[in-house]
């Protein structure tokens, strides 16, 4: 997890989407507490890039993971192959929260969504569903909210907003203020440096950081769902359709990287 | 084994990025790049990998030969 502020309003623009971030109040900055309104958290890198370009070196500050801001942040949930199951560490949230707050839906922020990009989300996203039906079904209703990182690939938004158990999407770094009002978070931010990240198969790596043993879920269900627009996909089909004239379509991916292609290379030299 | 499966089922090709520098399009009615029908947006490229028999990744492990469940949305 990674914090920054803005000395002066900027307004970040990607070809899909823009947000203007802001800066804390003066007030808030000379008490020399941490202020946690307009100080901005999660995978925050390119953000902190994207508004140094316009506000220069100093005009935008980064505050180190201090224990006095891990005070003020609500429990982050724990892989279950370093703690407890998500159900129980969900359990514990309720029992320590205020009587008249134990029957509210529990709230869950998804920090870093599930990664940047296409991939990671689909399959992700379809352990996050595995998640939260088990969650539902031990203790009832929960709201998940994805806080996405403002270098997300166009896309990822859609596919976590199509994932039925997302109830909002965010396509950029929350404030400090906002994941105060959250009963838990998984933190995702550092996606490549997760235990496990290149070591097990990646339905498993991230049913294990939201909390779920791997080994307890079928393998059936661990297939990622691919939910997308009838048309298209039916649009698709007719584009192979007519390519192939009845013969099998293989996709390959990647293959514009130089270090990459040399597995089909054969493929494209003279017959 | 990527190029055998490739040349044994005489399966189409289908590419969504150009070739690297060097390398030609020997075989057009087999290798087919529809690079700028996936541009539009990722659910475009995304309805590729729905509608193709096969996905091979060379550069991802999230996207290896997955049988994903497709639903409608």
């Amino acid at each position: 997890m990674q914090y920054f502020y803005v000395k002066n309003n900027v307004t970040l623009q990607l070809p899909h989407k823009q947000h203007e971030l802001l800066p804390p109040s003066l007030d808030a900055l000379a008490t020399l507490q941490i202020p946690t309104k307009n100080v901005y958290c999660g995978n925050i890198v390119w953000e902190v890039i994207h508004a140094r370009e316009t506000l220069g070196e100093t005009g935008v500050v980064t505050l180190p993971n201090t224990p006095e801001i891990q005070r003020i942040l609500p429990p982050a949930i724990t892989p279950w192959s370093v703690g407890h199951d998500l159900v129980m560490q969900l359990q514990n949230i309720i029992r320590n929260r205020p009587i008249e707050k134990r029957h509210e839906p529990i709230k869950l922020a998804l920090l870093n969504g599930v990664g940047t990009m296409l991939g990671d989300t689909l399959v992700g996203s379809s352990a996050v569903e595995i998640a939260i039906r088990r969650v539902t079904e031990a203790i009832g209703a929960v709201e998940v909210h994805a806080i996405l990182a403002w270098n997300a690939r166009p896309g990822t938004e859609n596919i976590m907003a199509r994932a039925p158990a997302i109830a909002y999407v965010q396509g950029h770094s929350i404030t400090l203020d906002s994941l105060c009002g959250y009963d838990a978070y998984w933190d995702f931010s550092a996606l490549l440096r997760m235990e496990g990240y290149n070591a097990l198969p990646l339905i498993d790596f991230y049913l294990n950081n939201l909390g779920i043993d791997p080994e307890s879920v079928d393998s059936a269900e661990k297939l990622p769902d691919l939910r997308l627009p009838t048309a298209l996909v039916m649009e698709a089909k007719s584009i192979l359709g007519e390519m192939s004239q009845g013969r099998k379509v293989v996709l390959i991916q990647g293959l514009a990287y130089p270090h990459l292609f040399v597995r089909c290379r054969k493929l494209f030299l003279p017959k | 084994m990527t190029e055998d499966v490739l040349r044994e089922t005489e399966a189409c090709v289908l590419l969504t990025q150009p070739l690297p520098e060097g390398l030609s399009n020997n075989h057009p009615d087999r290798i087919v790049n529809l690079g700028d029908w996936c541009k539009a947006s990722a659910d475009h490229y995304l309805a590729l990998v729905a509608a193709a028999n096969m996905i091979i990744s060379v550069d991802s492990l999230a996207m290896q030969p997955w049988l994903y469940k497709y639903r409608e949305s």
